[in-house]
């Protein structure tokens, strides 16, 4: 018989995965996770074993462990990260991912980086090209944000923390508009759409891209509602004719009316192909957002100058050991960060961003080489 | 690799699904880990009933390994009674959508997410060791959050609660024996959670098809008639031998002929002579499984659930006396704490 002494039970199968991997040492801990450095027992791969805390769990297995399970489990691409294995061990889930100690938040938050605009491309295509992924097996991010975006040892970026990610397409089902954390959230969803599409993480992607180029983030709103009126500030408030149907929105507010300044104005150092393309991404109506097919075959990619070889992009010397986590360091945060992904009780205290944003200084992309210090 | 390089070419989309990597299965390969999977299931209830005779009744030992023996089950009689309880499946879940706990377009979904889990699960298990009875509601319960239709476990259980006191009989539902068998499920699964279904494939060809049949109505009709056949195919085999868009057109055939529609001319249109040569085959057989799938009545399911009792793995049955030794056994032993564990 082929199957010989195989293991066919679910409880063999996950011993034997188990017995695959060595923990070697913890490398940061989380509200909802612990994550370790380990190893392949045979092939000596380094790997992150991000083992899920279900302490307090009442109703079993949570929703952003199977949520994140089972996203991972079906995406394959250089720019996802790779789940590569899970078992479980008493009543703990452990996902084996690839090891990434490197994320985006802290490459923008170095400022003795100098980004240049080959950089700049070379990220946002490979964000893209991983966001084109997910949104062709149908699935949404829902939590696009720099800290989501992990760097590997050789550059590539992978979209990481699937946590809020689910399959849309089924326009009679009914999506939550609690997701993405705020800065990086869609107008649609601040107005309290259950019906969306791949344009929300476009949005967040364009946020991403602005944040880039200002080295701050570009809309840090303080409130929910607040929020809306920092994009209406930076965007100009959207009328009947940018969005039509704007008005039979659940959330009808009346909103002041700002003009809509130059892009120019801020982003002054940014060619002009980058900067028709993010318009394109942080379009009011979600229907005319570019896609991310769509942005990876626009002029900003095809014009010069050519994207950075990810191996040659500019790093921080200092690694973040826990970067899988996706949870800030201080734990203020990351228990506020947590609460947000399922009750929006989230008040943004990234004071560094905020500061930075308030700097018009720091408003400015800085293309200079700089003086040694 | 620069960045800027063409990417290597791609394979199907749907060759990257855990379904189409590790639940693809040719009949022969099915029956062989079933036939397997059964064998090993007798050896390890023989040997847990050895086990038990040590801590129980020695003198017993020979009269249970005879009564376990003449009704130990058959790969067969396994599979019909993991059968019947997908069929329970289905009537719990109507009466979650009756009460509204489950939004009616999220129905299909987690009833085909359940089914799937428990036919996955049997695959690696054997009703020895984990009877469908209980299996059931955790599938159940896994796929309401698999298929974003989560609710707490308390809220789950109280229609299952309020059915029983509404018979008159015991409180026998509780949320820790659900959840206590979730890893157990979870990890049969491979933790492979994503799963689909001919319902969207069929809606596909309904919309494709509007471009070379002119009577919508009928198609129409067509269309609503092929869930019935779909429904029915979530509990036969052919979710592990074809894709999803192989069993829709299977059943969009037979709902097709029942409301006399053909819809050959529209498939000539759609592949050429050598696709069609390979999917002739597959069609005929999904409809052949599919028009020969019989219910399995409460009666045959009883049978076999009184045979089951007899021959049940004690290692793995709380109301052992070898499991509750071995729960105890776990709880003497001083607690060593290691930084894995918490």
């Amino acid at each position: 018989m082929e199957l010989g002494s195989k293991p066919i039970l679910g409880e063999e199968i996950n011993k034997e995965t188990e017995s695959l991997y060595k923990k070697e040492k913890k490398l940061g801990e989380g509200t909802y996770a612990v994550v370790y450095l380990g190893r392949h027992v045979k092939t000596e791969r380094k790997v992150a074993i991000k083992k899920i805390k279900l302490g307090n769990a009442r109703s079993g297995l949570d929703m952003s462990a199977i949520r994140e399970v089972k996203a991972l489990r079906e995406l394959r691409h250089p720019n996802v990260i790779e789940l590569i294995d899970v078992f479980s061990h008493k009543a703990n889930l452990n996902l084996v991912l690839e090891f990434l100690d490197m994320d985006l938040e802290a490459v923008i938050k170095d400022k003795s980086l100098v980004f240049m605009p080959a950089d700049i491309k070379s990220w946002l295509m490979m964000a893209l090209r991983g966001l084109d992924h997910c949104h062709k097996c149908w699935l949404l991010h829902r939590d696009l944000k720099p800290n989501n975006f992990l760097i590997a040892s050789d550059g590539q970026l992978k979209l990481a923390d699937f946590g809020l990610a689910r399959e849309f397409g089924d326009v009679r089902r009914a999506m939550t508009s609690q997701t993405v954390t705020r800065w990086y959230r869609a107008p649609e969803l601040l107005l309290g759409a259950t019906n969306y599409t791949g344009a929300v993480d476009i949005w967040a992607m364009g946020c991403v891209f602005a944040e880039l180029l200002l080295r701050a983030p570009y809309l840090p709103g303080d409130s929910d509602l607040g929020q809306l009126t920092t994009i209406f500030k930076a965007r100009g408030t959207p009328t009947e004719d940018d969005w039509p149907g704007l008005n039979k929105l659940p959330m009808g507010f009346k909103f002041e009316n700002h003009p809509r300044p130059q892009f120019s104005e801020l982003f002054h150092g940014a060619s002009d192909d980058a900067l028709v393309l993010m318009n394109r991404m942080l379009l009011f109506n979600p229907a005319d957002r570019v896609t991310a097919a769509e942005a990876l075959q626009s002029d900003y990619f095809a014009n010069h100058p050519r994207p950075t070889d990810p191996a040659k992009l500019p790093r921080p010397k200092q690694n973040i050991a826990g970067a899988i986590i996706g949870e800030e360091e201080e734990p203020a945060v990351k228990k506020r960060r947590h609460q947000d992904a399922f009750e929006d009780v989230f008040a943004d205290d990234n004071s560094g961003g905020v500061e930075n944003a308030l700097d018009p200084a720091a408003k400015r992309m800085d293309l200079r080489i700089p003086s040694p210090a | 690799m620069a960045v800027t390089e063409a990417a290597p070419k791609k394979p199907q989309l749907f060759e990257q699904t855990s379904q189409y990597r590790h639940w693809r299965f040719t009949p022969e390969a099915l029956e062989e880990l079933r036939t397997a999977n059964n064998k090993r299931g007798v050896e390890r209830v023989l040997q847990g009933l050895r086990e038990e005779a040590q801590v129980d009744d020695e003198t017993a030992l020979e009269t249970r390994i005879s009564e376990a023996t003449t009704n130990l089950l058959t790969p067969q009689e396994e599979l019909q009674l993991v059968g019947y309880y997908l069929q329970m499946i289905v009537q719990t879940i109507r009466v979650y959508s009756r009460i509204h706990l489950l939004k009616p377009e999220a129905l299909n979904n987690v009833k085909a997410t359940a089914i799937n889990f428990m036919k996955r699960f049997y695959l690696h298990n054997v009703v020895f060791d984990y009877p469908p009875k209980s299996i059931m509601l955790t599938c159940f319960y896994l796929a309401t959050k698999v298929e974003n239709s989560f609710m707490k476990i308390d809220d789950f259980i109280r229609p299952l609660q309020d059915a029983e006191s509404k018979r008159g009989s015991k409180i026998q539902t509780k949320g820790d024996d659900i959840l206590d068998l979730e890893f157990v499920v979870i990890q049969s699964l491979q933790f492979e959670l994503a799963v689909h279904y001919p319902y969207r494939p069929a809606y596909g060809f309904f919309l494709d098809m509007q471009a070379y049949i002119d009577d919508v109505q009928l198609l129409k009709a067509v269309h609503d008639r092929t869930h019935h056949f779909i429904d029915i195919s979530l509990f036969t085999d052919l979710v592990f031998l074809y894709q999803p868009p192989q069993i829709a057109l299977g059943a969009f055939k037979l709902a097709a002929r029942e409301k006399d529609l053909d819809i050959d001319p529209y498939l000539a249109r759609r592949f050429d002579a050598r696709e069609l040569e390979v999917l002739y085959p597959i069609l005929d057989d999904v409809q052949d499984v599919i028009s020969g799938f019989k219910n399995i009545s409460q009666k045959e399911a009883q049978l076999i659930d009184r045979k089951l009792i007899l021959c049940r793995n004690p290692e793995k049955n709380p109301n052992s006396k070898l499991y509750k030794k071995k729960v105890a056994d776990q709880a003497d032993t001083p607690y060593v704490s290691d930084s894995d564990s918490d």
